[in-house]
């Protein structure tokens, strides 16, 4: 019985934490089907976070932090859609880019709002959700219900996003673009707007990764408080070989890794050592992911937009006058 | 670097300067004022020439670390956990070796670039060459590596009495002598040159580096070609690993002479805009060092710290990344100007229906 509580207790726990890296996961899930790389979850989510503690810092209602953070995080990722769908920009060094502007913005306005770059003020967090049978029962109230609620709203998201990207016609554009975005054309889909919609709708979730996790437990947005786990999501995804719910287990295990170093920090091993086990362990997932690894084809393959193009400098000027000679023959 | 990556640097970094100064706006700070005091605080006196030379040191090298691997087409972003890593390599060898001055110094980076390369090759030999994982692997080395150092410190080396985490100061032959004992500017230049010219010759004159480049052009051609690519990402990831862990150990060797905790405010990110400015070209990055040296001594020196914060140095890095990364941008901007330019044409000067839209004819 005691193993049972202790497993219970665990399991919720390794839930919390999860919670914020399962959000990433889907939101590089999402764009990556859609075959644009999203390496910069981490600066977004610290971006989003920040911006959730503002907007409930603000109005003192989480649920408006939760839409502020989802406002950051497509705020970043349309940085990086614009620059990569429209303007074929090289998609991994743009989310290096972001991974550093969007948390260096972040402390910015945070000494410029609160004169601090370190924590900022008590935030009103979610309250926890009790299921009405469940939480007489006693070892599945701690495993099932009393997280808080934007953590069942993340689970949910996971659902639906596995169920629109498998089952809808716009999740087999969604993927097919992935793998070939040229066919695709010619199918007649706009391939630009769709990719734009999948990397913004990914900037979402990755906005409800910050604001979860600043207000699902510790209710403060701390410097650096992600400690990595935007590159634990982009590696979650690969272990989950880009499927949502694939990608949910995979941030699990990572999930499980953060826990079980809270557990032996109690047991007294050295605190270097046990903080190093969620980045030991998704480096040894990443080794595992790459031996039999098959992204989607198209994945970081620029589609070039028509815009791109240089101008021709011998247009015909004036209004008048057709533009290209050829078409009037 | 040819005229129009030169143009596209340029460019890049007046846009980002001019994007960034709405950024300082936001914070309700004016920009001007800003951007007056670094210059003031680089070119001002002597004392805080020097002091950017000083800083500029550590951003050479790792500059020349990210522009190998992104020459060679690896993402290398590992580059911080590299410095953290060769700054305790080179500190714990000064420390043992007994040697006198240029030997002991010599030896101390000599084992400083080669902790760096083995730091890299690590996660290059666990990820393989799939480019996006290897870069979240090499991330997943930085955090390992502050944790790493830490442990290490605290455990075998840690000075009695010190608040935070530091070593006791080297052996005096491991020092690298400063060139002026008030400013930090020190030996390290000679050092930062040498590795430019090197870096130059391998990478332009030598078989092995004109493959490299290659690579970083087209992968799959050269493995086409025979070109043994795993190997090559390999070797890159190693040259680029130890040129970043030099930068830390000349910043341990000479300016603290000891390990302490957090001695790099971010040398491997900025090594990475450095690079990404100066288009990946080795003597391009003595130039985009010298400026990224006037930030981040700006950010350091205690009269500007007020003006100048270092999360704006990594908010105007990521402006520039982000930008110099997107090459596009600007024929995009240039073809939405021709279009709103012949649109308006269109619509004002002459009227008609016809041509109100030009390009779509």
């Amino acid at each position: 019985m005691e193993e049972l509580t202790a497993f219970a207790n665990f399991f919720a726990s390794a839930i919390r934490l999860t919670a914020p890296i399962a959000l990433g996961t889907l939101a590089c899930t999402i764009s990556e089907r859609a075959g644009v790389i999203n390496i910069g979850i981490e600066g977004t989510m610290l971006f989003s976070g920040f911006t959730a503690a503002v907007g409930t810092w603000y109005t003192g209602s989480p649920w408006v932090g939760l839409l502020c953070g989802c406002a950051g995080g497509i705020l970043m990722a349309a940085i990086l859609g614009v620059l990569a769908i429209y303007c074929n920009g090289q998609q991994i060094v743009i989310g290096i880019g972001i991974n550093l502007f969007g948390p260096g913005l972040a402390y910015m306005l945070m000494r410029a709002l609160w004169d601090t770059t370190g924590i900022s003020p008590w935030l009103e967090g979610f309250g926890a959700l009790e299921i009405p049978i469940i939480r007489n029962i006693p070892i599945l109230n701690t495993m099932v219900s009393g997280y808080p609620v934007c953590i069942y709203l993340g689970i949910l998201a996971v659902v639906v996003m596995a169920y629109l990207l498998r089952k809808t016609a716009w999740g087999l554009r969604v993927r097919a673009v992935g793998e070939n975005p040229h066919a695709v054309a010619t199918l007649g889909v706009n391939v630009y707007r769709l990719r734009m919609f999948a990397v913004v709708l990914g900037g979402f979730f990755a906005g409800m990764a910050g604001a979860v996790m600043c207000l699902s437990s510790a209710n403060v947005f701390v410097n650096d408080m992600s400690a990595g786990s935007g590159f634990m999501a982009f590696a979650a995804n690969q272990f989950g070989h880009w499927s949502p719910v694939g990608g949910y287990f995979a941030a699990l295990l990572f999930g499980a890794m953060s826990a079980f170093r809270m557990r032996l920090q109690s047991l007294g091993v050295a605190t270097q050592l046990t903080q190093m086990l969620p980045y030991v362990a998704t480096l040894i997932g990443i080794s595992i992911a790459g031996a039999r690894m098959r992204p989607p084809a198209a994945n970081g393959e620029p589609y070039a937009h028509p815009l791109t193009l240089p101008r021709a400098h011998k247009r015909p000027q004036g209004p008048n006058q057709p533009l290209r000679q050829e078409k009037e023959q | 670097m040819n005229k129009s990556r030169l143009r596209l640097s340029l460019f890049s970094l007046a846009l980002a300067l001019v994007l960034f100064g709405f950024t300082i706006c936001l914070t309700g700070k004016d920009p001007l004022s800003v951007y007056w005091a670094i210059l003031v605080g680089s070119f001002g006196s002597l004392k805080g020439f020097l002091n950017v030379l000083a800083y500029m040191l550590p951003l050479i090298m790792t500059g020349l670390g990210a522009a190998v691997a992104f020459q060679s087409g690896v993402f290398n972003i590992g580059g911080e956990g590299q410095v953290l890593v060769g700054g305790l390599a080179s500190v714990i060898v000064g420390l043992l070796s007994p040697l006198p001055a240029p030997w002991g110094y010599l030896v101390a980076l000599a084992a400083g670039f080669l902790a760096g390369a083995l730091w890299a090759l690590l996660p290059t030999l666990l990820a393989g060459r799939n480019l996006a994982s290897l870069s979240v692997a090499t991330i997943m080395m930085n955090s390992i590596a502050a944790l790493f150092t830490e442990y290490i410190v605290k455990q075998f080396f840690q000075r009695e009495g010190a608040s935070n985490t530091e070593t006791v100061v080297v052996n005096e032959g491991s020092i690298l002598p400063r060139f002026f004992p008030s400013t930090q500017f020190n030996y390290g230049i000679f050092i930062a040159i040498f590795c430019v010219v090197l870096v130059t010759w391998f990478l332009y004159k030598t078989p092995c580096g004109f493959s490299l480049r290659a690579m970083g052009n087209n992968a799959r051609a050269m493995e086409q070609a025979g070109l043994p690519i795993y190997r090559r990402t390999l070797l890159a990831m190693c040259i680029s690993g130890g040129l970043f862990a030099l930068g830390g150990s000349i910043q341990c060797l000479a300016v603290y002479k000891r390990f302490v905790m957090g001695f790099s405010p971010g040398y491997g990110w900025d090594g990475i805009t450095v690079a990404t400015l100066a288009a990946n070209s080795p003597v391009g990055v003595l130039l985009s060092a010298f400026l990224f040296g006037m930030l981040r001594s700006a950010s350091i020196s205690m009269s500007l710290s007020n003006a100048v914060t270092t999360e704006m140095i990594s908010v105007l890095q990521g402006l520039i990344v982000i930008l110099v990364a997107s090459p596009g941008t600007w024929t995009v901007l240039d073809n939405l100007f021709y279009r709103a330019k012949e649109g308006i044409k269109a619509r004002f000067i002459k009227g008609g229906k016809e041509g109100a839209a030009p390009w779509k004819n």
